[in-house]
């Protein structure tokens, strides 16, 4: 269905006199684009099919040379991500986290708000550097489980959730899509987008978000009775594997801290970490199969090449000349601008799976946003943030597998979704705080 | 694999660390900022030819950033300025130039795109091949009408542009207009022009000419008005102008001067900039066609070959 979409208006148009070269070209480029929105839409097929399928026929229809198509593999953000995936890989399998959260846990107080906190804590701080959430949820979820006693399950589960999956946004690290918002930057704002930017670009939403988030978890009621509980301590003495992957996390903090000095890009430490794990052999190639999650990584070349043949085609440039009422709010009302994208990403969230949101939006007004003045960070931070609320459970695949795992009943299920639509909706106000700030940073005008 | 091979490759990578921290800690920064955006075919030969001398040399790290059409752009620019501790800073452009101008760093080299025509030899090169261009597209004395601004690089440009056409022996008149007054939409043409159309135009600088949306605007109806009242070749030196409605544009090589700047920012201002000796050509095609027979085909190779043909 999909090909015959794109061979359809190849026929149709492509034959058509009255259009010029360069309108039959951004013809074939849609129909391209518009097979793989079948396959995202009716979910014919893994995302990563669709966009295959769409750059293929982009090739082959719209004449986007190959170089530009699969320019994603000669970008950053691509080695970003793979290093990013196989060090999240090592930490998690050689059982380092699992050491360090037994022993964070072994010291610290077993009262069920301590314990809440905790989780929630450690669930932020794992997505500073484990860019899957479904690999921080799997690394939580056992925690959850050994704490979790009547009382309080739901309430314990939705603090894992929350620390798992509400700041994976605000950390460059902490979430494949950013790798996507990364790689569609404009060529010559990529350089400038690092670690450090990036949460200071993030800091007013993870502070409010933050905030309303404590508020949210001190206002639900604790059976502190219920608190007790056994951790898994460990004892095995502590391995080569654990020592090399905690030397090469020191390695990768030491080179994102001192950037200033040494100017290597963030891609190239990754790498570089990455390839240290694999030649001390914590990582191997058979692991390196399963734990690397190549769908991503293939999605995120799709979607460099979609935003270079958005500028190669000019459907950028014609887009900003025909809709007058987005470039004149891009130009003169940002604020309202971003105000409506929030929204627009909001409504599409209810069709459309997250990661087609960010590439689509993404794909088309990043380089609109650099010609307005508008940092397209911005725009990429917004619709990746509000790609990331969720308000019925069909949204969110990471919290059905979440549920599963933790065995919450039907009762805790609805107390854990009436606790999530309020901190999502928090989760927006966030956001639309962070307009101000932006504006103070130079950001938005 | 045995113990000691593991500790072998950790010992190994920690030697690589550190050579690519010494490295690259030792390497010079560059910070390109171009006027205009990253789409326009000026802004790309700029860039490529900058890139043509930076790409080759691994010790330098260039990061390069586009003002583009919006209000604040140059806040930006700056703060990206800053947190990328440049060693030289080129700035291509008046406008990047007078952006560049409010970063407060005595310590940074800073290169500004040379005025046209700054030094002799690109001086010549500017007289030399305006002229050629005027006598093979004006029959007879001319006239040749130029159209300028009245700042001092505008008429500097204006006395280069008029020694041009007197050495093709073409009879100049001037037409000035205030450069802080122009362009803008209700931007009216001056009695002067309107009272005598015969002839070529020629639009000299006309102020900054930054790329701001109001001013692209502003440039498209300015060169509407004037097809409305000549029939004669519109020329301008400004090489984005064919895209804004100019027939023609002749002006220094922006790949070249993205050249020799990117030379200038590696030498660490041991050379003086040196303006470029090659001229551009932009046309837009539906004059290409009109003059075919009369303009030699090497303009329109030339600006075919820079991507500088312009659709209508």
């Amino acid at each position: 269905m999909a090909i015959a979409f794109a061979l359809l208006a190849s026929l149709v148009w492509g034959n058509t006199p009255a259009l010029s070269a360069s309108s039959v070209q951004r013809l074939h480029f849609l129909a391209a684009l518009a097979s793989g929105l079948c396959i995202w839409i009716f979910n014919l097929a893994p995302p990563f099919v669709g966009a295959l399928l769409a750059l293929l026929l982009m090739v082959a229809g719209s004449g986007l040379p190959p170089e530009l198509a699969f320019s994603g593999l000669a970008s950053g953000s691509f080695y970003l991500l793979l290093g990013m995936l196989g060090v999240s890989a090592a930490v998690q399998q050689c059982g380092l986290v699992a050491r360090l959260l037994s022993a964070v846990l072994r010291h610290l107080p077993r009262g069920a708000r301590t314990v809440q906190i905790s989780v929630l804590l450690i669930g932020v701080l794992m997505s500073a550097f484990i860019p899957s959430t479904s690999g921080r949820l799997q690394l939580i979820t056992p925690m959850v489980n050994a704490f979790a006693r009547p009382g309080h399950r739901s309430a314990l589960a939705f603090a894992g959730l929350s620390g798992c999956t509400l700041f994976s946004t605000a950390f460059l690290l902490g979430n494949a899509g950013n790798f996507i918002v990364l790689g569609i930057l404009p060529a010559h704002w990529q350089p400038h987008v690092n670690g450090l930017m990036w949460f200071r670009g993030a800091a007013v939403y993870v502070g409010v978000l933050g905030a309303l988030l404590a508020v949210t978890l001190l206002w639900q009621s604790l059976d502190s009775a219920g608190a007790r509980s056994q951790t898994a301590v460990l004892y095995r003495p502590f391995s080569a594997d654990e020592g090399i992957v905690a030397l090469a996390l020191c390695c990768l903090t030491l080179g994102l801290g001192l950037g200033n000095f040494h100017h290597i890009e963030t891609s190239w430490l990754t790498l570089f970490v990455f390839l240290l794990l694999l030649a001390t052999g914590v990582l191997s190639s058979s692991g390196l199969r399963s734990a690397i999650h190549w769908p991503i990584l293939i999605y995120l070349v799709c979607t460099v090449g979609f935003a270079r043949g958005f500028a190669f085609t000019g459907l950028n440039e014609w887009i900003g000349a025909h809709l007058g009422v987005l470039t004149s709010l891009m130009r003169g009302g940002q604020t309202q601008f971003l105000l409506w994208l929030i929204a627009i990403v909001l409504l599409m969230r209810l069709l459309l799976p997250a990661v087609v949101c960010v590439t689509t939006i993404c794909a088309v007004m990043m380089p609109l946003a650099d010609l307005f003045g508008l940092n397209p960070w911005v725009i990429g931070f917004v619709v990746l943030t509000a790609s990331e609320v969720w308000f019925f459970p069909h949204q969110s695949t990471d919290y059905l597998l979440f549920r599963e795992s933790t065995g919450l009943d039907s009762g805790e299920r609805a107390c854990l979704l009436r606790n999530n639509t309020l901190i999502q909706t928090c989760r927006v106000l966030a956001l639309v705080l962070s307009i101000p700030y932006w504006q103070h940073l130079g950001y938005v005008q | 694999m045995t113990r000691l091979w593991r500790m072998g490759w950790v010992v190994w990578f920690m030697l690589l660390a550190v050579a690519a921290v010494w490295v690259n800690a030792g390497s010079r920064r560059i910070f390109i900022l171009h006027e205009g955006r990253a789409d326009q075919v000026t802004s790309r030969a700029f860039f490529s030819g900058a890139d043509s001398v930076l790409r080759g040399l691994s010790h330098l790290k260039a990061r390069h950033q586009y003002l583009g059409l919006g209000l604040d752009a140059c806040r930006q620019a700056l703060i990206q300025l800053t947190s990328f501790h440049p060693d030289a800073v080129i700035a291509e452009g008046p406008q990047a130039r007078e952006c560049v101008g409010e970063w407060h760093n005595e310590q940074a080299q800073r290169i500004f795109e040379p005025a046209t025509g700054a030094a002799t030899n690109g001086k010549e090169a500017f007289v030399a091949a305006w002229a050629t261009l005027l006598r093979e597209l004006v029959s007879g004395s001319g006239p040749v009408t130029l159209l300028h601004g009245d700042d001092r690089h505008s008429l500097a440009e204006r006395d280069l542009l008029a020694q041009a056409a007197t050495m093709a022996g073409l009879e100049v008149r001037f037409v000035e207009f205030k450069t802080s007054a122009a362009p803008d939409l209700a931007w009216t043409l001056p009695d002067a022009l309107l009272s005598q159309t015969e002839g070529v135009l020629v639009l000299g600088r006309m102020g900054g000419g930054g790329a701001t949306e109001s001013s692209e605007k502003a440039w498209r109806t300015l060169f509407s008005k004037l097809h409305e009242v000549t029939s004669a070749p519109i020329l301008s030196t400004r090489l984005d102008s064919v895209f804004w409605g100019a027939d023609m544009a002749l002006d220094e090589a922006p790949e070249q001067r993205g050249e020799q700047m990117a030379l200038s920012a590696w030498r660490g201002g041991r050379g003086e900039t040196i303006p470029p000796l090659e001229m551009a050509v932009a046309l837009r095609s539906v004059f290409a066609e009109r003059v075919a027979t009369t303009l030699p085909q090497v303009y329109l190779a030339s600006a075919r070959l820079s991507g500088l043909l312009a659709a209508p």
